[in-house]
This record gives C-alpha cells, sequence and structure tokens, in this order.
C-alpha cells in the first residue's frame, strides 16, 4: 500500500514536472511559431465559437436555478431587492467563470488531448519532427493561446447570459420591480467584479489549453491510451480549476 | 554518407542496440533485416534524432548529430526523408497539403505557383496524379504509403529512410512501391536504409543486407549471395525456419 502510495507521489510530481517544462517550452515559443496568427484563428474558430452553444445553455440554467433557490429565501427577509446584486456578484465572480472551465474542459480539453493522442499514437507528432517542425510550435502553442483568448469572452458570455436569467425567473417569482433588479446590480457590484471572473478565465483557459496538450503529447499506444490520455485531461483540468479558483477568489476579492 | 559507429540504445532493462556500425554512401541502398521487435525501426528513429542513443556517434556527411543543436537539427532532418511504416499522414488535411508541408509551414523563398508544381511532380513521381485535394482518410493503404513517399522526396532528401514500406500490401502495390523505392533513390542519388522483413522487398530495393541478430549486424550479404550465406541464422530467416 505504501509502495502504491509512493508510486501515486512519483507520477503527480512527474506530471508537474512535465507541465512546468511545457509551460517554459510554451513561453519560449510564443515569439518564434510560423504563421501564428493564422492557426490561432483556426484554433479559436474549432475550439472556440464551436463552444457558444455549450457555454449558453450551461450559464443560463445556472442563472435559472440560482436565483430560483436563492428569491424564495430573500422573500422571507423581504430582501427582493437585492437579488440582482446576489445574482450579478455570484455569476460574476465565481459561477460563470467555474461553471465555463467545468464546460470547456469537458469540451475542449477533451477535444485537445484526444486529437493530440491520436497523433501521438499514429507516428503524426513523430513526422511532424521528421518534417522540421516543433510540435511545441505547431501544436502546443496555437491552442493554448486559442483558449486562453476564448475563455474570458466566453466567461463575458456567461456573465450576461446567466445574469438575465436571473432576471427572467426573479421578476415573476420574486414580484421585484424589474429596474430594481438591475439597480440593485449597479449599487453592490464594481467593475473589478467583473474583471476579477475575467482574470480567473484567463487562468482557466491557460491552464485547460496547457495540461490537454501535455496529456495529448504523453498519451501511450493505441486507442485505450488516447482514452485514458482523455479521462486523465480532464479530471487534471478540474482538479486545477477548483483549487486555483479557490485561491484566485483569496487574492482578487 | 550516413555513419553509425559504436550504437548503443537500452529501454529501461532491455538493450536493444549493442555497438551497432553500419556506413551508407549516396547512391548505396542498405537494407536491414530481422525479426519483428529486433530493434530495426529504432535504428532509423535514432538517425531522424527522434531519440538519443546511449553511447556511439551518428555521422551525416562527418558531422556528429546526436551533439547537434536544436536549429541545426532542424537543418538536418530537412536532408533526410523517411518514409513512416503507417505512412504518417496528417489525417486533417488534404493529399496536396501533406505533400507541401514541409514547404509552407516555415519561411521559404518558393511562391505558391512553384510549390504546386513541385507537388504535382512528386505526384507523377508516386503515379498519383490528379489526386490534390482528396482527404487522406479517403484513401487506401498503398496510396498511403505513395502519398507519404511523395511527401518525403519533395525536399530532394539527401538521405532516404523508409520503414517496413511494403508491409500490409498485396504484391502489386508491393512491387510498385519497390520500384518507386529504387527510381527515387537513383533520381536523388540518396543514400538508403530501408528497414523490412519482406523477402521481395530486400532482394528489389537493396545493394547491401544487414541482419541484426541480438543487438548486433551480422555482416553484410547482398541479394545475389544472401540465400548462400554463411550464417545459419540468415539462411533460417530467409526461408522462415526459425533459428532457436
Amino acid at each position: 500500500m505504501l509502495n502504491n502510495f509512493g508510486i501515486k507521489v512519483t507520477h503527480f510530481l512527474d506530471t508537474l514536472g512535465g507541465i512546468t517544462r511545457l509551460s517554459k517550452r510554451f513561453f519560449e515559443n510564443i515569439f518564434s511559431t510560423y504563421h501564428l496568427l493564422p492557426k490561432c484563428v483556426d484554433q479559436i474558430y474549432s475550439l472556440g465559437i464551436k463552444s457558444l452553444l455549450i457555454t449558453i445553455i450551461t450559464s443560463s440554467f445556472i442563472g435559472l436555478a440560482f436565483t430560483l433557490q436563492i428569491v424564495r429565501e430573500f422573500q422571507k427577509f423581504g430582501a427582493n431587492y437585492m437579488i440582482g446584486g446576489i445574482v450579478g456578484l455570484a455569476m460574476w465572480r465565481e459561477l460563470a467563470p467555474l461553471l465555463t472551465g467545468v464546460a470547456i474542459s469537458a469540451r475542449i480539453g477533451a477535444a485537445i488531448t484526444s486529437e493530440i493522442g491520436s497523433m501521438k499514437v499514429t507516428e503524426q507528432i513523430d513526422a511532424l519532427k521528421a518534417l522540421s517542425q516543433d510540435p511545441i510550435k505547431y501544436l502546443v502553442v496555437p491552442r493554448v493561446l486559442a483558449v486562453t483568448f476564448m475563455m474570458p469572452l466566453l466567461v463575458a458570455l456567461a456573465d450576461a447570459v446567466g445574469f438575465l436569467s436571473g432576471y427572467l425567473i426573479a421578476i415573476p417569482i420574486g414580484n421585484i420591480n424589474p429596474y430594481a433588479y438591475f439597480k440593485s446590480a449597479t449599487i453592490m457590484l464594481s467593475h473589478f467584479d467583473i474583471i476579477g471572473g475575467l482574470i480567473k478565465a484567463i487562468v482557466f483557459g491557460f491552464l485547460i489549453g496547457l495540461i490537454s496538450c501535455y496529456k495529448g503529447l504523453n498519451a501511450k499506444s493505441g486507442a485505450k491510451g488516447v482514452g485514458k490520455a482523455t479521462t486523465q485531461a480532464v479530471v487534471t483540468n478540474l482538479i486545477c480549476i477548483f483549487i486555483s479558483n479557490y485561491f484566485l477568489s483569496f487574492i482578487l476579492f | 554518407m550516413l555513419e553509425l559507429i559504436d550504437i548503443s540504445k537500452r529501454f529501461e532493462e532491455n538493450t536493444v542496440l549493442k555497438a551497432i556500425n553500419l556506413t551508407v554512401d549516396k547512391g548505396r541502398k542498405a537494407t536491414i533485416i530481422g525479426p519483428s521487435g529486433s530493434g530495426k525501426s529504432t535504428i532509423l528513429r535514432l538517425i531522424l534524432c527522434l531519440i538519443q542513443p546511449d553511447r556511439g556517434q551518428l555521422l551525416l556527411d562527418n558531422m556528429d548529430i546526436t551533439k547537434a543543436s536544436k536549429k541545426e537539427l532542424y537543418e538536418i532532418r530537412n536532408k533526410i526523408g523517411l518514409l513512416f511504416q503507417s505512412a504518417a499522414l496528417f489525417d486533417s488535411m488534404t493529399v496536396e497539403e501533406n505533400i507541401s508541408f514541409s514547404l509552407t509551414e516555415r519561411p521559404h523563398r518558393l511562391t505558391q505557383k512553384e510549390i504546386s508544381r513541385k507537388v504535382n511532380h512528386a505526384l507523377e513521381l508516386v503515379e498519383m496524379s490528379g489526386q490534390n485535394k482528396k482527404q487522406v482518410t479517403d484513401l487506401s493503404g498503398g496510396q498511403k504509403k505513395r502519398i507519404g513517399l511523395a511527401r518525403v522526396i519533395i525536399n530532394d532528401p539527401e538521405y532516404l529512410l523508409f520503414d517496413e514500406p511494403t508491409t500490409g500490401l498485396d504484391p502489386v502495390l508491393s512491387t510498385n512501391i519497390e520500384n518507386l523505392i529504387v527510381n527515387i533513390s537513383k533520381e536523388l542519388n540518396a543514400a538508403t536504409l530501408t528497414v523490412t522483413h519482406q523477402i521481395s522487398t530486400i532482394l528489389r530495393t537493396s545493394d547491401d543486407i544487414y541482419f541484426l541478430h541480438d543487438g548486433q549486424l551480422l555482416d553484410p550479404e547482398s541479394p545475389n549471395t544472401i540465400y548462400q550465406s554463411k550464417s545459419s541464422i540468415i539462411k533460417n530467416f530467409m526461408n522462415g525456419k526459425s533459428s532457436v
């Protein structure tokens, strides 16, 4: 049992070291990647734009469910007028960045790992090297940049959709004056509540991109190996997102 | 000239190559044969520096490429063309994008028109003209090998490496690929190293045949002498018998 624990700790440290080395190589190659912009635009489209629907669905139903829960409790204390502010605070600071991170990790993170993992096990990564291309420049840099760029945009969308979804349910159920919903938000929230959430999104995007690429590049041979790498990427992404979310909340707000 | 001097390689506890020595001159075609898992493909990966040897020197035009910097390595790899066993085509791309990859993915003085001309010439050489816009996922195994070959030759490499080029192909396609290997090697005057265990490929595409046994290369044979080899290991292999 102790031996098993030791193996797991060694594996964890090995992964941590590998991701750190990959992030170093990412920053080293960020300005020397050939045709970086077209590659990033391709990735932004295939990874980011196609994630709009899942972001809208996730954030709208979170906004609806969260407002539904608090509106009845706030009614008991006659604090209905604060609902807009509370929904905005929860969505912008925590729920939108965190749940968009979870959704994107499942959709984009898994897609990146399975694509790069498949390339690894079918010798396409070796073919890249044989054709004098650096896989870090060709595969990792555009993907990490695309996810890092798209995450704050998706979170901004989730902020708006979640907040407006709360409005849709707070007005009929909570008997709130529509004006009061928005007014309470402007009183209780500052610009930095939105900016802080977007900073979280940038960090989450970078982590999702980097971890997913790392897991793909280290996929073991066969379909089973790619499947295992994809599962590991999603799990690692989620753990890192939740841990970093706590520390970012502590630092930012 | 390609030279391997005392090259050794081990993976964990398994020593795959033990002090390998091999020389392939420009215009010569060498073939390494041996049972599956004997380390033949490892030699090709070492030559491309996809993996590093534990010991020894790997000389390309008298330069030890195991000591090359990252930048030098990219220049060296431009001189080498490797046809992978699986062809390793980029499956998200078309035939044309695959073949022109090495020309379009780095700063190059060629115009788009010149690149298209080179792609068409390479397709002509591998008898796949007019297939430019096809997705590689729509190709058969033999067609993939030919496109892989076209991708290899578009850079006019000085060193050609073939990893099991005819494995899994029917006899007609195998002969086709073997003829292509011979013709292209001749046209480019390249030093060619093939790794295979297909008898027809060994006999058709080789000047010198090396047998990899227990991590070491046995004395070379020619296609004319290999069946009369003094080594019982080689003779048994060629006749499909176990040496154990």
